[in-house]
């Protein structure tokens, strides 16, 4: 019935969590591909062992992962034209040293981004981010923006998934191979939009309503607090950011 | 002093031809029990939008006149702090679901943790709500996984447990059986005994007439009548402007053109035929 979250990770306060986010995606969007895939991303993947749902973790990095990889990195390698050494040749396919670095180099962010965004979410309730804002004094904009997103998503995708019912209703073909599938996919955007933005008004009436963005001190009734591991954690996280930035601007430099 | 004034207010959704509401203006005092009644899309709900500050800063359009909050002119004051002294429960349940909140228990809490009232007291009333509203069974379900007898009913809960002075209730028993209506109205009443201020849209006539004190009836865009609830429901009139009359005064108006009973005037309520018949028996 409720699906409160699990796991020691679960336990960190959510900023912690989110300094973490921003330390790997700043890092690395600095560092190259090497740094992604050799480092981000096996330390997020032994990070989710304690998140108390490993499995549903690894299930939506790589729905994720194949959604882009596939995508960025085929269209990379397919159009490399660089005459680096050739690694595989399939007829017309031939994939090259460089068209694979190419992309690996433009995917690793995206993967890291990937993979510490849905840790953080498969770890952390969108009310305690929520709560955590509010406490260090976010604005209530702010915070209303960072729900809203996060809460967009899984409706969105709640939503898609009706419409495409509809649609296959009315005819419309949303299954079978790829071409269909995408040919299918975008007359719904429209709907989908137009109905997730007038869901999103409606929600920002009724948290009004409620008094969220009153010009009073909130009270909190769940108990969210910022413990000692929480600051030893972020100082930790943001010490070795700041290190590794250094070493790389050195590395730029020298 | 009115809690709230309308003044010549007059309103056009952005993407309408016409103006929807026009020329409106009307003053409810302090413990005043006001419904709205007219036919489907004839603008009630945008009324209560209206009072409640929502046009035309929610929903835009182009808006003229004046509404007044204990004498205040309602633009003048933020969004958020409206709600410190208006309650407003919509007409879907559906949509007033917080959506950050896990539990029946904590979203009815959730205005209150708004409001900064304190811990214990937050505990103290929402316990209370939940009982009032026959909801209690329900305090650890998911709020998003209910029927909409029940959403009405955790929506309804979560506006009065902020206890504001005026509440506008927007059809609050739509989605339910006749025990749940009554139960709702009984709320109602609580409320006006504690002496607040309620508007309320209802399509149930007989019920709005046994509880409300003053109708305001809404028809082609302006307010074609606003008077006691007992002068309202007993004109034909009313049937005009697409409403219904409770069954009561129905019946009694049908007596009344048989030639089989006389009345002095057309009852509205249950309690006031009773009275009128009382000792007419053969
Ligand atoms: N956001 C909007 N934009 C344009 N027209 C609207 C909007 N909301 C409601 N309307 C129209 O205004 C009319 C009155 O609606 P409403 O106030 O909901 O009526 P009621 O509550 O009396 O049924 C309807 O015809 C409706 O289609
Ligand atoms: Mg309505």
């Amino acid at each position: 019935m409720l699906d409160r979250k699990k796991g020691p990770l679960s336990k960190l306060y959510p900023l912690t969590k989110l300094v973490f986010l921003f330390c790997a995606i700043i890092l690395a969007i600095v560092y190259d591909w090497k740094f992604g895939y050799l480092v981000m991303v096996p330390l997020t993947l032994v990070l989710a062992l304690f998140s108390g749902n490993f499995i549903g973790f690894i299930k939506k990095f790589i729905g994720a992962l194949l959604l882009f990889v596939i995508f960025v990195f085929l269209f990379k390698i397919m159009l490399d034209k660089s005459d680096s050494q050739i690694l595989f040749q399939w007829q017309f396919v031939i994939i090259r040293i460089q068209g694979l670095i190419d992309g690996l180099n433009q995917t690793s962010v995206l993967v890291v981004m990937a993979a510490v965004v849905l840790l953080f979410f498969e770890t952390t309730e969108v009310e305690d981010l929520m709560i955590s804002l509010q406490q260090r004094k976010v604005s209530h904009v702010v915070s209303y923006i960072v729900l809203s997103t996060l809460q967009m998503i899984p409706d969105m995708v709640k939503r898609s998934k009706v419409i495409m019912q509809a649609q296959q209703a009315r005819g419309i073909e949303t299954e079978g191979n790829m071409y269909l599938r995408v040919r299918a996919f975008f007359p719904s955007l429209g709907p989908l939009i137009i109905s997730s933005i007038s869901e999103l008004e409606e929600r920002a009436i009724t948290l009004e309503v409620r008094g969220f963005s009153a010009s009073i001190e909130k009270t909190f009734l769940k108990d969210i607090q910022s413990r000692a591991i929480d600051r030893i954690l972020s100082i930790g996280f943001i010490l070795i950011s700041i290190a590794l930035l250094g070493w790389r601007i050195y590395l730029w430099l020298f | 002093m009115a809690v709230l004034e309308l003044k010549d207010v007059s309103f056009k959704y952005q993407l309408a031809k016409e103006t929807i509401l026009e020329n409106i203006s009307f003053s409810i005092e302090k413990g005043e029990f006001v419904a709205l009644v007219g036919r489907n899309g004839v603008g009630k709900t945008t009324l209560c939008s209206i009072m409640r500050g929502l046009i035309p800063t929610f929903h835009t359009g182009t808006m003229n006149g004046q509404v007044l909050l204990n004498g205040m002119d309602i633009s003048d004051m933020s969004i958020g702090d409206i709600a410190l002294h208006i309650g407003f429960v919509f007409q879907n349940p559906f949509v007033q679901v917080s959506g950050v909140k896990q539990t029946v228990f904590e979203e009815v809490a959730y205005g209150l943790e708004n409001l900064g009232v304190e811990r214990s007291e937050i505990i103290r009333r929402v316990e209370e709500m939940l009982i009032q509203l026959n909801i209690d069974h329900l305090r650890t379900k998911h709020p998003m996984q209910l029927s909409g007898g029940q959403s009405q009913r955790v929506a309804l809960a979560s506006v009065l447990v902020m206890d504001p002075e005026i509440l506008i209730i927007d059809e609050p028993t739509s989605q339910l059986d006749p025990q749940g209506t009554e139960e709702v109205f009984e709320t109602i009443r609580l409320l006006k005994e504690r002496k607040k201020t309620i508007i309320l849209v209802e399509h149930k006539v007989d019920w709005v007439a046994e509880y409300a004190d003053r109708i305001l009836v809404i028809h082609d865009k302006h307010i074609v009548k606003d008077a006691r609830a007992n002068e309202v429901f007993s004109d034909p009139m009313l049937l005009e402007t697409g409403n219904n009359l409770p069954q009561v005064a129905l019946l009694a108006l049908k007596l009344r053109e048989l030639g089989e009973a006389s009345f002095d005037n057309i009852p509205t309520t249950l309690d006031d035929a009773v009275e009128q018949l009382k000792g007419r028996g053969e």
